[in-house]
């Protein structure tokens, strides 16, 4: 027993040994973006690094927040990337469902065609895709960006299909036996059951749309419109000059939304079925 | 009768969004890069047809192969680090200790940075003579390489950002396939009597197998689309030697206004993906547990 | 498990879901309508986002009073991805702007392929041609370089030009750069201003920063007597043996005479001088943006004379072109006079720090000379009037980015002889340029 509970102990030091080692990994690049950021343009690559600033320039932040309309482009990006999360966990879900749980003619070409679509690159595909939305009028409007998100997508499709496919027949079946029509099933033991999985796809949904910076710029041209992303790329690179200490502020800066929001999706990530009793 | 042709239908009510999305954005214009790729497009001026023109360019090209190998390499290296990193890491912060919330933070910080400041912070790191890496490898008697300036060392060090960027990432999507894995199998093994090791390789392997053929699919498609790192980092050199698939079908749309010899490139690059994706499903059968 | 109800088919929700979906498309199929009160529309299409309320103020609110029937609108992109959302736009066959803003390179690429509107009818009846610096009309034009033509207006020069760290100069009690230095009182001030004082073998200090991409060499290479253009623009000849010298030169310079750091980041060439490592920059000039801001006490000088006492200095412009399908091309032209001639100082010159206007009447007036922040302007302005020449061909970005900078950057670092080096360099350059003039239509 004392074996056992020692054997425990050394796991557990081990464990805690590796897991902040990672963390200085991941982190310390950051600690010095931070350093960087409250420093001025010279600073920025001075060797020996100055980890404290002295002194800080907190007015690099503010900076960015004067230099353009700060609150209105963080509004679009949020309107941007949420929508698009929705429209994304929504269509994905219900497609995911159809390939995990149906079977219809042609669901393998489908799935395959879907999948190709993830496999050419987006610089050739830029141009057809502006066509289609000059087509529809969309340009210089946010339904460039969000429309086509309700539309299904191979990667949450995939994503789904894999967590769907895990989910035991069983509940299925017993669920039949009740009585259940299909859109039932999916909504009340499908989607509830993988919700790691649908917060895993609306949060990577969340920062494709957030990071996106070609998108709005190629689709967008009223300023009002803009995106957060674009505010900052205007900001810090002129024509041949970048001011590196703005650069790494607005960085931390666009972070922050989407960490608060992985600590927020942290609460779906909880165990999805109680086996036990499961009969 | 209703009934029989709706159950025939109601698939499609699914997919119907995911048909019209398609249909409308996605398939559209991958078939037209189709065409594309078989013309000369200057894109300032019309198309020109000069049929399989581009696709003889792209065997004649010396350039071509050595970029082809260069996004190989890149995919031999990043992919099996990448997977196997955040497997790892997804193992570590997944139940047990306090505090895993705060550690998959930060894990997940770099994921979402943007890729210009992770960049410029890892070519301060990656200095010959003043970055922090070779500082650190000095400390334990080792004289670091040149890093990004260096041919043979340039992609290496482009995989160690991308693995460092992209770990929080796929730890992320194992975390939630591993919530998938009820707690009493593991209690169940350990009663058996089976180590930390053996309760892997029995429980969580087998049914954490098509969270990981996700992810080893994902990975490598977009390893083998590499662009950001090669943009930011090295624009392809030190002498073409990270020019990767991706930079390069870039470069020659966008700087050498050759649209359709970069729709060629992209076709190839399609190809070549798509057949290794295929064989990955076929042999799914093997080594994929769906329960 | 809550208890599931009798059969549903797909339920409200299902409906519900659905409709929404289509209620999106539905709803987002507007027509963009397009204002037209009698009213015309110029869109100017440029990168200053940075610096919209300046041309707000001075060009669009006053030449919006001057003309009540024409309406200015300021469209930008970031600089890294003007490009792809200028050709994106091309491509599709939209229309970019009627004022449109570009480099040098991409002008030409865009003028190869009949984009521009020629403009030079236009500027000869309003404007007084010798007001401006003429010679920058050179990248302006066709590969046929009529006089007649002329495809985009430039505002704005840029020269390559040497960068010097005053406090580093004072430490070691060396005199400034001046327009009398040869490439040798280079080397022999490099070498006096690269310090390793823990004699490491790795310099804490150096005195010179070279960004090895090939344009960056440009200025060395032609000063030194070499060249890789035929003088018509239309071949590679990279084999005489004074181009192989002047090669061989610059590698010296990294290896021989290690003046300079061979390592830099691509992005960011200004990385050493920014931190006080390199005493001297050799570099575009319009890179003093870098410098604002800091508490860097620089100035510039000419980049030294070559052999026989030649200098020379690469060229670099901005110009406002007018594409052809614009739909009001003469109001597009008004606007674009307007810019030239009454607001240039006020917007462009302050927007670009080392970069010379070509409206003369501003390099010649002492408030551009004597705005902040202070710096040479006149050696720039003598540059430029002397010493540069723009090398542009069509496909240059192609042989420069594909071919010489990589091929170049392997002689650099010794992975291949000079010879052998300029000869697969030499034909693969022709190669590429073969099929560029021939696609541009370019009779040589």
């Amino acid at each position: 027993m004392v074996e056992r509970s020692r054997a425990k102990k050394t796991g557990l030091v081990v464990r805690y040994i590796l897991l902040s080692v990672l963390a200085v990994i991941m982190a310390g690049p950051f600690l010095w973006m931070l350093s960087a950021s409250l420093q001025g343009q010279e600073d920025v690559f001075r060797t020996p690094p100055k980890w404290i600033p002295d002194p800080p320039r907190f007015g690099n932040y503010l900076e960015i927040m004067d230099r353009m309309p700060f609150a209105r482009f963080l509004l679009n990006s949020l309107k941007v990337a949420g929508l698009a999360a929705i429209g994304q966990v929504a269509s994905c879900s219900l497609a995911a469902y159809a390939f995990a749980r149906m079977r219809f003619r042609g669901s393998t070409a489908l799935y395959v065609v879907l999948l190709a679509t993830m496999m050419i690159p987006a610089q050739v595909t830029m141009i057809p895709n502006f066509v289609i939305m000059r087509f529809l009028g969309w340009i210089d409007s946010h339904n460039a960006l969000i429309v086509p998100a309700f539309f299904g997508g191979a990667f949450g499709t995939f994503l789904l299909r894999q967590f769907f496919a895990t989910i035991p027949k069983e509940l299925e079946d017993a669920a039949r036996i009740d009585g259940c029509g299909r859109f039932r099933i999916f909504w009340q033991i499908f989607l509830p059951l993988s919700k790691p999985a649908l917060a895993t796809l609306g949060l990577f949904a969340f920062m494709t749309y957030w990071g996106d910076l070609l998108g709005p710029v190629i689709y967008l041209s009223s300023t009002e419109k803009m995106t957060l992303t674009v505010g900052l790329a205007n900001l810090q690179a002129g024509a041949m000059a970048t001011r590196y200490d703005l650069l790494m502020a607005g960085a931390l800066v666009s972070i922050v939304p989407m960490l608060v929001l992985f600590v927020v999706a942290q609460k779906w990530f909880v165990k999805g079925i109680a086996m036990t009793g499961m009969k | 009768m209703k009934r029989r042709l709706f159950k025939a239908v109601e698939p499609y009510l699914y997919l119907l969004p995911t048909i019209i999305g398609l249909l409308l954005f996605s398939a559209g214009s991958v078939i037209a890069t189709f065409f594309v790729s078989f013309t000369r497009w200057p894109i300032v001026t019309a198309p020109k047809w000069i049929g399989l023109g581009n696709y003889q360019a792209i065997i004649q090209s010396d350039l071509f192969w050595r970029v082809f190998w260069n996004t190989l390499y890149f995919v031999v290296l990043a992919v099996p680090l990448s997977v196997s990193a955040s497997l790892a890491a997804a193992v570590l912060v997944n139940r047990g200790v306090r505090g895993v919330r705060f550690f998959r933070t930060v894990y997940f910080l770099p994921v979402v940075s943007s890729m210009v400041a992770v960049a410029l912070v890892w070519s301060y790191m990656y200095n010959p003579e003043y970055g922090m890496l070779n500082f650190l490898l000095s400390v334990i008697g080792m004289q670091g390489p040149a890093w990004l300036s260096d041919a043979r060392w340039a992609m290496p060090a482009m995989v160690i950002v991308t693995v460092w960027k992209g770990l929080g990432y796929s730890m992320v999507i194992f975390l939630a396939g591993l919530q998938n894995i009820p707690e009493e199998l593991y209690e169940a093994a350990a009663l058996d009597g089976a180590g930390p090791s053996r309760r892997f390789w029995r429980v969580t392997f087998p049914l954490l197998s098509p969270t990981l053929f996700f992810v080893l699919v994902i990975t490598l498609i977009n390893s083998f689309q590499v662009f950001e790192q090669t943009y930011v980092l090295t624009r392809g050199g030190p002498g073409n030697a990270t020019l990767t698939l991706s930079y390069h079908i870039y470069e020659n749309a966008f700087s050498f206004f050759r649209m359709g010899y970069a729709a060629a490139v992209s076709y190839v690059l399609f190809a070549f993906t798509f057949v290794i994706t295929l064989i990955q499903f076929k042999l799914q059968h093997r080594w994929v547990f769906y329960g | 498990m809550t208890p599931l109800h009798p059969r549903r088919n797909l339920g409200d929700l299902g409906h519900i879901l659905l409709l929404f979906m289509f209620g999106i498309i539905a709803g987002s199929c507007g027509s963009n309508s397009n204002d037209d009160d009698g009213k015309i529309t110029l869109t100017i299409f440029h990168w200053m986002e940075r610096d919209r309320a300046l041309w707000e103020e001075k060009v669009v609110a006053p030449f919006e009073r001057e003309h009540p029937n024409i309406d200015v609108r300021l469209e930008t992109a970031p600089y890294g991805l003007y490009v792809s959302k200028v050709m994106t736009s091309i491509a599709s066959g939209a229309r970019v702007a009627d004022l449109m803003f570009a480099e040098d390179w991409f002008g030409q690429e865009l003028i190869h392929r009949s984009y521009a509107r020629n403009i030079m009818p236009m500027a000869r009846r309003d404007l007084a041609l010798e007001d401006f610096f003429q010679d920058a009309f050179q990248e302006w034009r066709g590969v046929a370089q009529k006089p007649d033509e002329l495809f985009g207006f430039p505002t704005s020069v840029g020269l390559t030009v040497l960068f010097y760290n005053k406090d580093m100069f004072d430490e070691a009690g060396i005199s400034y750069p001046d327009t009398h230095w040869t490439y040798e009182d280079l080397v022999r001030v490099g070498k006096q201003l690269t310090v390793d004082r823990d004699s490491n073998g790795v310099p804490e200090q150096w005195g010179l920063h070279l960004d090895v991409h090939y344009t960056g060499l440009e200025t060395v290479i032609y000063s030194q007597g070499g060249r890789v253009l035929s003088p018509d623009l239309s071949r590679a000849i990279l084999t005489e043996p004074a181009t192989l010298d002047a090669f061989v030169f610059v590698k010296d310079i990294f290896w021989k005479y290690r003046i300079a750091p061979l390592s830099t980041s691509i992005i960011t060439p200004w990385e050493p001088f920014l931190a006080r490592k390199a005493a001297m920059n050799l570099i575009g000039s319009h890179g003093s943006m870098n410098l604002v801001g800091t508490d860097i006490r620089w100035d510039l000088a000419m980049p030294p004379k070559g052999k026989d006492g030649r200098r020379f200095s690469r060229r670099f412009s901005m110009a406002f072109m007018i594409p052809e399908n614009s739909d009001h091309p003469d109001e597009a032209w008004e606007l674009l006079a307007w810019i030239l001639t009454r607001s240039s100082a006020g917007t462009i010159d302050r927007q670009y720090l080392g970069m010379m206007p070509t409206y003369l009447p501003n390099i010649r007036s002492r408030a551009w000379l004597d705005s902040e922040p202070r710096y040479d302007r006149q050696t720039i302005v003598a540059l430029a009037e002397h010493h540069s020449l723009p090398l542009y061909t069509p496909g240059w970005q192609e042989w420069r980015d594909n071919t010489l900078t990589p091929d170049l950057s392997r002689f650099i670092r010794g992975e291949v002889p000079v010879e052998e080096f300029a000869r697969n360099a030499e034909e693969r350059i022709n190669a590429v340029l073969e099929r560029t003039l021939a696609e541009s239509g370019a009779e040589p």
